[in-house]
């Protein structure tokens, strides 16, 4: 009996259910097959229609499309040519669903870059009729379409590409915008170490302290038709350059009875995809609303024309709003445009990429800015010195009332800010409580975060590197690693200001042994995350000690960390 | 003889393997929803994006997908490959299961139990074919589209029949990391088994069919591993490591009783379409709905317990089967109500009861096993 259930169960049903696995299965490959099961699925992770856009992608240069949800995954994941497709809706709007919104970006460690598109896909079937039609309307034809299969690839060149750029750029900048509350919680999407998390809006503005408003004018890119709300609120224009024109702007509008006789720091982050471009803001006062002859045109008090480099990097300028830039025309408004002077040997029409980010702070104590010339600098170089003595000396009071009577002589200078981030964090050392010193390790920050934005300099750079660890330190793990992150980069921007500063390699050395040793729920953290994807090892420890002390040798702190290190080999 | 059944075995298991690519189409794994699974690896350990700018969906899929997925990539450098593999993996450890559950209610193993499992499992690929329209019903085996939750689910089951033979403390540690990866993982887990586990339970417990005491607590740990997986889902979201879709609901359009039409509609092509999963269906349901009245009457309960031990396996653990039974039934009921009352049904959205397919499999192939070696002690 058990020997008939045997052979039931391993002769029998075998055969049936091979019978029926290719004969009756609905979905069976069996009149496709011509060898029985070819395992094919070995091999189709490169469909067809994958491997001919592969080859479009290459005669054409394609690097980066959009699509619909069913296909953007889908091709990213199974071409070899390095496409990417990222997801849009209908509405050629970002589709944020089951994807990464960094993929948006050309690289998850530069800042904000997005991506710059040249070419669509879409279905050629009925499905993708709805797609193509709205393409049709808002962009409007392709300089090329090649078909693969069931995708139609619309390719974008010279004018069709900018529009394209124009209009998914915009699409998806406003995305980014709308979504600030995601946006900023993000973890900083944008790597922006100036970001700060409880701001309502997506723009950096700071909370006003000790007589300084500083006031951020909110700004969007749209083009509003209505004169008086491009008055009441401030808009970023991009202008693209044209064969017509000879450089390229963003214009920043403003009122500017706000701004009448005032002091403003004027601050973007900008990159070229050319060489030899250079940038230089000008201000422009237009009195009856139209841009003419009419406009008086004002320099910056600092800052000359900047190279652009071919990675973002933030441009900083200071203006002085004349006090007679005042008016009660509804229609007058100020602009402040930072100009891109075209590269004329380029063959290609230049673009200054979108900064992303125009910073203006209005400093509401014109009267301290009404002269030019600051008859008390004396007194403050005077103080400043003192401070630098006690700090010396270590003496933490003297130096603390030293500074703040600098401070209350000139509230905006950034040799005094970075001293008060010095003597904040000393006194956040000998805090008794908690709460004492965080509040001094926050003030720190602040007034180390001040001084960079002020002026960008060895010492800024220095302190602002150190708080901005020292603040992560206390906020938790990932702000730590962000924190560490930013003191590298600052750390190393100082270096490459001042080569011969014996503390910057101190401080960066220090920066390799921290990381090495730090916790190992960090470690996991920063592996899973990569909040600071730089290596850290103790023999770059061992090299940035050895350089410190190639300049002061006498340096006990050098010595000891050097001697460290060596211990570790 | 021994050698020539593991031989068979064997051969059992590679014709899984290559049965799956006859049936499963390769289209489905290049679906757009599916590939999210490759997009997450590649963003973690190729690409190096940072993975806080994702919107994944309400269902993460973090246990056991995230994790076989990511293992099986390290060993095969292609999707559709590691993709392929991942559903026969994921159609071997249900196989396993049901291994593990003749075990438990038969109190036997055997190489016979083990050649049996992957027959029955080679039949289950069988009866669910693929329905004439979207995506077929074979999506229980497929990674991200909710098999996690069914294979969390089945384990949890499993715990649940282990603790109610042999509790101790190994059981109640497993139950709960499992409960609380699962609901990391996907909620349809606690909707597909926790839920009905809990109901069974007091169902159960009231018919004096089940010890109180071990249940209580199997049920406690269960509900601490519910609550403490949710809790760390809503701190991933609130530190901003990943971002949730919110939870898919409808076209408000739909009324109650046009849901109620879809979903039985679909329900019925789905097993019309897979005629001998319908049988196996309907039978489930008829003696699921039997042992709830048995559990009720208790001359009824003698007069099957006898027949029973007569006609099939006398080694069963006939309090197990009544479990089991009741659990089945009530997981069909209450995962309806969400998908009625939210207006989740469209069209072809079988993901959402994947347990319709593979718990009357289950039922009747442990049934079937008692019945086939009713003599062998």
């Amino acid at each position: 009996m058990k020997n008939i259930y045997t052979s039931f169960l391993l002769i029998v049903i075998p055969i049936l259910v091979i019978l029926y696995l290719f004969t009756f299965s609905v979905n069976s490959n069996f009149g496709t097959l011509k060898k029985g099961i070819d395992l094919s699925w070995t091999r189709k992770s490169y469909p067809n229609e994958v491997s001919c856009l592969d080859n479009v992608a290459k005669a054409f240069d394609l690097k980066n499309g959009i699509s619909e949800y069913w296909n953007a995954k889908k091709i990213t994941e199974t071409s070899k040519s390095n496409i990417w497709i990222n997801q849009v809706t209908y509405n050629l709007e970002l589709l944020h669903w089951m994807n990464n919104l960094n993929w948006y970006k050309d690289n998850y460690d530069e800042r904000g870059e997005l991506k710059k598109y040249n070419f669509i896909i879409v279905n050629t079937g009925p499905d993708g009729k709805e797609f193509s039609s709205k393409i049709n309307i808002n962009i409007g034809a392709a300089t090329h379409t090649v078909e693969c299969g069931s995708y139609k690839i619309l390719i974008y060149n010279g004018k069709d590409n900018i529009k394209l750029n124009d209009i998914i750029g915009k699409n998806i900048y406003n995305f980014f915008k709308s979504n600030n509350v995601n946006f900023i919680n993000n973890n900083n999407l944008w790597n922006d170490p100036f970001f700060i998390d409880n701001t309502s809006s997506y723009w950096y503005s700071h909370p006003a302290k000790n007589n300084i408003n500083i006031k951020l004018i909110n700004f969007d890119r749209n083009h509003l038709k209505d004169n008086n709300e491009i008055i009441k609120n401030s808009k970023f224009i991009r202008f693209s350059s044209s064969v017509d024109t000879n450089y390229s702007y963003l214009e920043q509008r403003f009122n500017i009875n706000e701004l009448s006789g005032k002091d403003f720091i004027l601050s973007f982050w900008a990159k070229s995809d050319s060489i030899n471009e250079k940038i230089y803001p000008l201000g422009y006062f237009v009195p009856n609303g139209v841009l003419d002859k009419s406009a008086i045109i004002f320099h910056p008090t600092s800052g000359s024309p900047y190279e652009i480099t071919k990675k973002w990097k933030k441009y900083e300028f200071n203006f002085k709003v004349p006090i007679f830039l005042n008016s009660k025309n509804n229609n007058s408004y100020a602009l402040i445009r930072p100009l891109s002077i075209l590269n004329k040997h380029s063959p290609y029409s230049f673009e200054l990429t979108d900064p992303l980010m125009v910073e203006i702070y209005s400093f509401s104590k014109p009267a301290q800015f009404n002269s030019f010339n600051n008859p008390v600098i004396n007194n403050l170089e005077a103080y400043i010195a003192q401070s630098d003595k006690f700090n010396l000396e270590n003496n933490i009071y003297r130096e603390f009332e030293a500074i703040k009577i600098a401070e209350n002589i000139d509230n905006n200078n950034y040799k005094v800010k970075w001293r008060l981030s010095r003597v904040h964090n000393k006194l956040s050392t000998i805090s008794k409580d908690d709460e004492s010193k965080n509040a001094n390790i926050l003030l720190s920050s602040e007034y180390a975060f001040h001084a960079l934005g002020i002026n960008a300099n060895v010492d800024t750079l220095k302190w602002w590197a150190v708080m901005s660890q020292k603040l992560g330190a206390i906020e938790g793990p990932l702000q730590y690693l962000k924190g560490s992150h930013i003191f590298y980069e600052k750390i190393n921007e100082a270096i490459n200001i001042d080569r011969n500063n014996a503390e910057l390699y101190l401080l960066l050395g220090k920066w390799n042994i921290d990381m090495m040793e730090m916790n190992i729920f960090n470690k996991i953290i920063n592996k899973f995350f990569k909040l600071c994807p730089i290596e850290a090892s103790y023999f770059n420890a061992k090299i940035l000690f050895e350089k410190g002390l190639e300049l002061d040798k006498s340096n006990l702190e050098l010595n000891y960390f050097y001697n460290y290190t060596l211990n570790k080999f | 003889m021994n050698k020539f059944k593991i031989a068979t075995l064997l051969c059992w298991i590679v014709l899984l393997l290559l049965s799956l690519e006859v049936i499963i189409p390769y289209k489905n794994a290049s679906s757009s929803d599916l590939v999210y699974i490759e997009s997450i690896y590649q963003d973690i350990f190729v690409r190096n994006y940072s993975i806080n700018g994702w919107l994944v969906s309400k269902a993460p899929y973090f246990f056991p997908d995230w994790m076989l997925y990511f293992i099986i990539r390290l060993f095969i450098n292609n999707y559709t490959s590691a993709w392929y593999i991942y559903t026969f993996l994921n159609l071997i450890i249900i196989i396993l299961i049901f291994n593990y559950s003749l075990k438990l209610i038969y109190n036997q193993m055997s190489i016979d139990t083990t050649i049996f499992s992957f027959i029955w499992g080679a039949l289950l690929l069988t009866f669910v074919f693929s329905t004439p329209n979207g995506l077929d019903s074979h999506t229980f085996l497929y990674p991200v589209y909710h098999s996690g939750a069914l294979l969390n689910g089945l384990l949890i089951m499993l715990c649940w029949l282990s603790c109610n033979k042999n509790n101790n403390t190994a059981i109640s540690l497993f139950n709960f990391i499992i409960t609380m990866l699962a609901t990391m993982s996907d909620l349809w887990f606690v909707l597909w088994f926790v839920i009905p586990i809990f109901v069974s339970t007091i169902f159960l417990v009231y018919t004096k069919k089940i010890d109180l005491k071990c249940n209580l607590s199997f049920n406690l740990v269960m509900i601490a591993g519910v609550l403490l997986g949710e809790l760390l889902n809503r701190l991933i979201e609130n530190t901003g490591l990943l971002y949730y879709s919110q939870i898919p609901i409808g076209t408000p359009a739909y009324t109650f009783i046009n849901q109620l039409n879809h979903f039985f509609r679909d329900l019925f092509d789905l097993f019309i379409n897979s005629p001998v999963l319908f049988t196996l269906f309907i039978i489930n349901i008829i003696v699921s709905i039997y042992s709830i009245i048995i559990c009720i009457n208790g001359k009824l309960f003698e007069k099957t317990t006898y027949k029973l031990n007569k006609y099939m396996n006398s080694n069963i653990n006939l309090n197990l089967l009544i479990l089991l039974n009741v659990l089945s039934i009530i997981s069909f009921i209450i995962p309806l109500i969400p998908i009625i009352y939210l207006k989740m049904w469209e069209q072809w959205n079988y993901r959402y009861i994947h347990h319709f397919i593979v718990l009357p499999w289950l039922l009747i192939g442990i049934y079937l096993y008692g019945l086939i070696w009713r003599n062998s002690k």
